[in-house]
C-alpha cells in the first residue's frame, strides 16, 4: 500500500482539525505510548495504522475513529490525564462516553463507525485470564462499562464491584449530558468509582495496546460475535443497528478509497523515473530530533534571510568617479536592489559510506540544515545519499524536485546508515535515468572520500556535463589539509568546481555559494 | 642590485623569440608567481624601455588615449600611455588586463591589430603609427581571481603567443627565494614553500581564502635570516593574514603552521 506514515499523519491532521475545531492540532503515530491526546502542545499521539488488527479497510476505519474519539475529547475536554494510572484511566473511560454522545449531537451519522471501532477495541482487548495483579479489576470494568461483556472470567469477589462502578459510571454520564457538566465534575466521579472499586487511585495501569500483530488474520466470525455484544450494550444509546451495515462500512469507504487513490498520485510523483536501484529510506519509527540542530537552522535562515526577500544592494556604477552633479542631475542611480533568487534547480547527493559514520550525527545536522534553508529559499532541490547495505549500494531517495521538505525527509535522512565504500561510478549510474529524465542545472556531490572507480566516473562526469548540467563536488575532511587533499582528487575527475571544507557547518554555505555562483 | 632572475620554465626564451618575431604575448596566471617580474627582467635583459598601465575597473580610455587639457586658455592634448608608447616605440605591458572595463578593452584592441595604429578621435583625428620594434605584454589573472572578467575572444587573438606562468615546483622556489636570502635556511624555506603549496592548494578548493604568493615564501626568507624562528615567521608571513576572515579561518591555518613548525 502507497501510504505512509507521513500521508496517515496529513489525513489524520485534516480530519481532527475539522473535526476538534481546532486549527493548531497535529497528528502523530507512536507504537510505544499508545493512543493519547496532549491538549497544551496540541498533538493527538494514535497507535501505527498499520499495527492494527483486520483488513486494511477495517484498520482505516479503526485508526479514523480513534482519531474521532480524541478529535471530541479536545473540543468538549477540559484537560485530558494521563491513562497510566488509574485514576486517569477511569476518568478517560467517563470523559470518552460523553464526549461521544456529545459528538454524534454534532456529526450525525456516526453510529456505524462507532460501532465497528467498539468491536474491534473489545476484540483487542486482553483476556481477563491474562490481566494479572490489581490490573485486573480495573480491566474488567473497563470492558463490562465500555462494551458491556467480559472477553474471559472475572473473579468472583470482583464482579459485583464491577457491576456496581459500571452502573455508577453510565448515571455519571447521563448526569453530565443531562446537565451540561464538564471535566471538573467528571473528575469527582472518577474519584467515587476508584472508591467503589477499592483501588489505589495512582495505581499504574499496563499500556494496553491492540495486541494483534499486524497481518495476523482476524476471524470474522469472532468480529460478528463481538460486534454483538456491543451492540447488545449500546441498543439502550444507539437503537437497533444492523450487523451488516456496520461491517460493510458504507460511508467511508468512499473516503477510503479517495485516500489509495491520492496515496497512489503522491507515491508516482515521490518516485523517481526509471528508478531501479533507487530506494526510499524508511521513515516510520525514526526520530529525527537528533539530527535537527535548531540553532544552526535559526542561524542560516537569519544569515540567508535577505535572499528569501530576493532583492540585495548592489552598485550600479564603477569604475569611475562619482560625479555629484550629474548624479543629482537624474542619472541612473549610484546603488540599487537587484532582484536575488535562486533560479537553478539542485540534486545533491550525499556521501554515506563508513568513512563519515565517525561523524555522522554532525554530518546530517549539517546536511538536513542545507536542506532546510534551500526549502526556506524555495530553491528546487532533490536530495539523494548512498550507502552500503547487505554488501549491495543503495542509493536512497530523500526527497525529490517535486515534494516539499518535511519531516519525513528528516527521517528518511536520519534513517540512513552510514557504511561501506565510495563506488561513485556505480551510484551515478544508478541516477542517471533520474538526472536525465529531471535534467537538473546543478549536481553536486558531498563526499568525505575518494572513488573506489576514478576512471568510470571520470566517464560518468564528462557523459553527464555533455547533458549541460554542472558538475560541482564538495570534498569534507576533518582538517584543511584532508579536506584539501580530497578536494584536489576530486577535481582531477572532471568537476566543474571542486570545493573543500573541513568544518561541516560550513556546508550550507558552501553550497549556497555555489549556487549563487550558479546563477 | 637586484637578485637575477631565475627562467625556471623558459619563459624568457619565449619572450625572446616572440620580441625578435614581432608577436605580442599574453602571461597567464595566479597571482605572485613572478609575472610582472618576467617582464621587467625581460626588458631589462633587450634593453627596451618600459611602459606599464595596471589595469582595474576605474581604468578609463582616457589613461590610455590621453586627455584635452586647458592650459592658458589653450586647449591641449595629453597623451596616454598607449599612445606614448606607439609614438616611442617602447615596450607596453598592460597588466591585469582582465580586470578592465569593456569600453577601455575596445580602444585597446584597435591599436593592437595588425596595422598597429590608433585614431585619436578624442584629439584631432590624427592617425597614429606604431613605430617598428613596439612590443606588447599583457597578463592576466585566472577568472577564479576576484574582479576578473572573460576577456574577450578579439582580444585574445591579438595575442597569438601565451605563457602560462604557475607556482614553480618546492625545489625552484626554494632556488628562488635563497637568490633574495643568504641561502643559509635551506630546511627551513623548504618547509616554509610547502607550507604555502598546502595553503594555495586549500584556496584553489575554496577551503581557505587567500592564496600566498612567491612574494610571501621571499619575505619567510628574509626573517628568517633576520634572526625570526621559522614558527613565528611562518605565523608572521602566512598565518596572521587570515585572521582577516575571522578566528576559524585563522586557526585553521595556525593548526597547520603548529603541525609543520611546532
Amino acid at each position: 500500500m502507497a501510504r505512509t506514515a507521513q500521508s496517515f499523519s496529513e489525513i489524520g491532521s485534516f480530519l481532527a482539525r475539522r473535526w476538534s475545531g481546532n486549527i493548531r492540532i497535529g497528528v502523530d503515530f507512536s507504537e510505544k505510548t499508545g493512543t493519547r491526546t496532549r491538549l497544551t502542545e496540541n498533538r493527538i499521539i494514535l497507535f501505527p495504522v498499520e499495527r492494527r488488527p483486520g483488513d486494511d479497510f477495517a484498520r482505516y476505519r479503526q485508526f479514523r475513529m480513534d482519531l474521532w474519539y480524541e478529535s471530541m475529547k479536545v473540543r468538549f475536554c477540559r484537560r485530558i490525564l494521563s491513562r497510566d494510572h488509574a485514576f486517569g484511566f477511569v476518568l478517560d473511560m467517563l470523559e470518552e462516553r460523553r464526549v461521544e454522545s456529545l459528538g454524534r449531537r454534532m456529526w450525525r451519522g456516526m453510529d456505524n463507525e462507532i460501532m465497528f471501532c467498539q468491536t474491534y477495541r473489545f476484540l483487542s482487548r486482553p483476556p481477563l485470564t491474562q490481566v494479572y495483579g490489581r490490573a485486573k479489576i480495573l480491566e474488567a470494568f473497563y470492558q463490562h462499562f465500555m462494551f458491556g461483556a467480559f472477553r474471559g472470567e472475572v473473579q468472583s469477589g470482583h464482579f459485583q464491584r464491577v457491576l456496581r462502578a459500571s452502573r455508577a459510571a453510565g448515571k455519571a454520564v447521563r448526569a453530565a449530558l443531562e446537565g451540561d457538566l464538564g471535566t471538573d465534575w467528571m473528575e469527582k466521579r472518577a474519584g467515587e468509582i476508584i472508591r467503589i472499586l477499592d483501588i489505589d487511585s495512582l495505581q499504574t495501569v499496563p499500556v494496553s495496546l491492540p495486541f494483534v500483530r499486524q497481518d495476523m488474520p482476524v476471524n470474522r466470525r469472532d468480529v460478528t460475535r463481538f460486534l454483538g455484544a456491543v451492540q447488545k450494550n449500546r441498543e439502550g444509546d444507539f437503537g437497533r443497528t444492523d450487523s451488516a451495515a456496520v461491517l460493510a462500512g458504507e460511508s467511508v469507504s468512499g473516503e477510503y478509497r479517495t485516500v489509495n487513490e491520492e496515496a497512489l498520485i503522491h507515491e508516482k510523483k515521490d518516485s523517481v523515473p526509471g528508478m531501479g536501484g533507487i530506494r526510499t529510506p524508511a521513515s516510520e519509527g525514526v526520530d529525527e530530533s537528533a539530527i535537527y540542530d535548531a540553532d544552526l537552522i535559526g542561524g542560516l535562515k537569519t544569515r540567508f534571510r535577505r535572499w528569501k526577500n530576493g532583492y540585495s544592494e548592489v552598485h550600479r556604477r564603477s569604475g569611475d568617479e562619482l560625479d555629484v552633479e550629474s548624479y543629482l542631475d537624474g542619472h541612473e542611480p549610484f546603488i540599487t536592489d537587484a532582484r536575488r533568487s535562486i533560479k537553478s534547480s539542485v540534486v545533491i547527493l550525499l556521501d554515506h559510506s563508513s568513512s563519515i559514520s565517525a561523524d555522522a550525527v554532525g554530518y546530517k545536522k549539517a546536511t538536513l540544515g542545507l536542506c532546510e534553508v534551500l526549502a526556506y529559499l524555495d530553491v528546487r532541490f532533490a536530495a539523494y545519499a548512498f550507502s552500503t547495505v547487505d554488501r549491495e549500494v543503495v542509493c536512497w531517495l530523500i526527497k525529490n524536485e517535486e515534494s516539499g521538505w518535511g519531516r519525513v525527509h528528516a527521517r528518511r535522512l536520519a534513517g540512513i546508515v552510514a557504511n561501506g565504500s565510495t563506488p561513485l561510478a556505480q551510484v551515478y549510474q544508478k541516477m542517471l535515468p533520474a538526472l536525465q529524465a529531471r535534467r537538473p542545472d546543478i549536481f553536486l556531490t558531498l563526499t568525505d572520500g575518494e572513488p573506489s572507480d576514478p576512471a568510470a566516473v571520470r566517464e560518468i562526469i564528462r557523459s553527464v556535463r555533455s547533458r549541460g548540467i554542472r558538475m560541482v563536488a564538495l570534498g569534507l575532511g576533518p582538517g584543511t589539509s584532508r579536506a584539501t587533499t580530497i578536494a584536489s582528487n576530486l577535481k582531477r575527475l572532471g568537476y566543474e568546481r571542486t570545493l573543500a571544507t573541513s568544518r561541516l557547518q560550513d556546508i550550507p554555505r558552501k553550497v549556497l555559494g555555489i549556487l549563487d555562483a550558479g546563477e | 642590485m637586484e637578485p637575477t632572475y631565475l627562467d625556471w620554465n623558459d619563459s624568457m626564451g619565449i619572450l625572446e623569440r616572440a620580441y625578435k618575431a614581432g608577436l605580442f604575448v599574453l602571461v597567464i596566471g595566479p597571482k605572485g608567481t613572478g609575472k610582472t617580474t618576467l617582464v621587467r627582467r625581460f626588458a631589462d635583459h633587450v634593453g627596451a624601455n618600459l611602459e606599464s598601465i595596471n589595469f582595474s575597473l576605474r581604468t578609463r580610455e582616457s589613461h590610455l588615449v590621453g586627455t584635452k587639457t586647458l592650459d592658458n586658455g589653450t586647449v591641449g592634448f595629453a597623451e596616454g600611455l598607449l599612445v606614448r608608447s606607439m609614438r616611442s616605440g617602447s615596450m607596453l605591458y598592460l597588466d591585469e588586463l582582465n580586470a578592465a572595463e569593456a569600453d577601455v578593452l575596445i580602444r585597446l584592441d584597435e591599436s593592437l591589430d595588425d596595422r598597429r595604429q590608433i585614431i585619436l578621435k578624442e584629439s584631432s583625428g590624427e592617425t597614429i603609427r606604431a613605430q617598428n620594434g613596439w612590443f606588447v605584454v599583457g597578463t592576466i589573472n585566472p577568472l577564479s581571481h576576484s574582479g576578473t572578467k572573460e576577456l574577450p575572444p578579439q582580444l585574445l587573438s591579438r595575442f597569438p603567443v601565451r605563457i602560462r606562468l604557475e607556482y614553480p615546483p618546492e625545489d625552484t622556489e626554494c632556488d628562488i627565494v635563497d637568490r633574495h636570502t643568504s641561502g643559509n635556511h635551506r630546511e627551513a624555506v623548504l618547509q616554509g614553500v610547502r607550507l604555502a603549496n598546502i595553503l594555495r592548494q586549500a584556496a584553489a578548493v575554496e577551503e581557505l581564502f587567500y592564496s600566498p604568493s612567491i612574494r610571501e615564501t621571499i619575505a619567510f626568507g628574509i626573517l628568517l635570516d633576520s634572526g625570526a624562528d621559522a614558527e613565528r615567521a611562518a605565523r608572521m608571513v602566512f598565518g596572521n593574514v587570515y585572521s582577516q576572515w575571522g578566528e576559524m579561518e585563522y586557526q585553521k591555518v595556525k593548526d597547520i603552521i603548529t603541525s609543520m613548525f611546532g
